[in-house]
């Protein structure tokens, strides 16, 4: 009765989205080293790959999450549109009035983050640390020359920072739902909804400054 | 003061959850800005039943608000545009001469429709059959005072009671959810002390049903609540996932 309920499937996408944005927000703080400098950066990559076997767990503990998150969104999203009653519902549907586009678009922009995320993985974390795309002035930055090297191109930069608006989006619904899903709804729940807002937006900023600061800095 | 408008009505007209229903246009002329949008379709239902034709099948009983019998959903809102109302005590004078009125009924997997308008709910009475209710030994009744309830559970139960199970929550919710309806429900018990003992497997037995009968899942969009004629807060949706976690670890 438990593990098939609806409660059940929520509050494991509920709990899984949590520990993702704790990823999140630590990802962005190992990302603001590229503001310090190729020095630091590369260190700070190389020490995080010095661990070696260690470093599998968390991944493997990451894509576990990670799989969670999408298989049980999926299970309620297929649910719930059986539970509609047909694909065009009503021939007139007007929004009563609470509903938000970050809400309203969860699962297209989850679909998105998704695609990006795999593309982001063979992009920089299996990319060839010392290869073509790390070279700056005929010299090997590491991580740090790939990085610099995707983000010169603005056709590259444009498609990062949509994704990042997504998953933004994805945020903003989120973390106020997670609240919501896993029990707590305390009175000042516009707290929550302002804080996930904030929240969202602080990740925007700080992820798509990294491609404008590249891309400025790239320019002759 | 009264007034006299004319309406144009486009109205769902289906003979039974079997066969394919359509929309069927209709010119209502003459309508009183007094009546409710219920006697706005009896009066139109007169008019059908004169030239011979089917009359619109639709829900009703108390017309007081309070039954949860009546609902429909006018130009794409369940119980129409004015908030915190049934369709019974929305009157004419919310809408304007010359206005189209698209009437559809409920739509959900759990709610197939019986005929028109009206559909059937009793999936809602399977879930509180399922654990809507208190166990208590019949006899006299007991002293009023003799089980204290603190005032803010008191008053969240009380306002969780004004469901009336209209279904409205359910038309409203993209997902076909009634996580309102039956949050509403549990909280209305379980957060008094009459409804404690069985607090753990009446929120497990109703939410179970509430899947068994194929409900969707709440994404948190509010649309219920706003829909909701007593306006009941989403915060028992919230109360709801909270017993239903405490309850489902042993």
């Amino acid at each position: 009765m438990f593990s098939n309920s609806s409660i059940f499937k929520k509050q494991v996408v509920a709990f899984t989205g949590l520990l993702l944005i704790f990823f999140i927000f630590t990802h962005l703080g190992g990302n603001l080293f590229i503001y310090a400098g190729p020095g630091v950066f590369n260190s700070y990559a190389h020490k995080l790959h010095s661990v070696g076997p260690l470093l599998l767990l968390p991944r493997t503990l990451l894509f576990i999450i990670f799989v969670i998150h999408i298989t049980f969104t999926c299970l309620v999203v297929i649910e719930n549109i059986k539970a509609r009653g047909g694909h065009k519902r009503y021939s007139m549907q007007k929004s009563v009035g609470n509903r938000s586009m970050a809400e309203s678009i969860m699962p297209y922009s989850g679909l998105y983050i998704f695609v990006f995320v795999i593309f982001h993985i063979i992009d920089f974390a299996f990319a060839n640390q010392h290869g073509v795309r790390s070279f700056l002035h005929g010299r090997s930055y590491g991580l740090y020359g790939i990085v610099f090297n995707s983000f010169k191109d603005p056709v590259y930069d444009l498609l990062y920072i949509f994704f990042i608006c997504f998953l933004g989006l994805h945020l903003c619904h989120g973390v106020q739902s997670l609240v919501q899903t896993s029990g707590f709804r305390p009175k000042w729940a516009s707290v929550i909804k302002m804080i996930s807002d904030y929240f969202a937006l602080l990740m925007i900023l700080g992820f798509s400054s990294i491609p404008i600061y590249v891309y400025i800095l790239s320019r002759p | 003061m009264s007034k006299k408008i004319n309406l144009t009505l486009k109205v769902w007209r289906q003979k039974n959850c079997k066969t394919p229903g359509a929309f069927e246009t209709y010119q209502a002329r003459e309508i009183d800005t007094a009546m409710s949008f219920l006697e706005m379709l009896d009066f139109v239902n007169e008019m059908l039943t004169h030239e011979g034709r089917d009359p619109i099948t639709f829900d009703h009983d108390c017309r007081e608000g309070i039954c949860g019998s009546c609902g429909a959903v006018v130009n794409g809102q369940p119980h129409g545009p004015l908030r915190g109302t049934t369709l019974c005590q929305l009157h004419m004078r919310h809408f304007k001469d010359g206005q189209t009125l698209v009437v559809e009924p409920w739509r959900a997997k759990a709610f197939p429709i019986n005929k028109d308008l009206s559909v059937e709910r009793s999936s809602f009475d399977r879930v509180m059959v399922a654990g809507g209710f208190i166990s208590v030994k019949t006899g006299q009744a007991p002293e009023a005072h003799a089980i204290p309830v603190p005032k803010e559970a008191a008053d969240n139960a009380m306002d969780a009671a004004q469901c009336i199970g209209c279904g409205a929550c359910v038309a409203a919710c993209p997902n076909g959810s009634a996580m309102l309806f039956v949050g509403s429900k549990v909280s209305h018990l379980n957060l008094l002390a009459q409804g404690a003992p069985e607090k753990k497997t009446r929120v497990l037995h109703m939410v179970h049903q509430m899947d068994h009968e194929g409900f969707g899942n709440c994404s948190n969009s509010y649309e219920c609540e706003a829909a909701c004629p007593k306006q009941i807060s989403v915060s028992h949706i919230a109360f709801m996932n909270k017993e239903y976690r405490q309850a489902s670890i042993p």
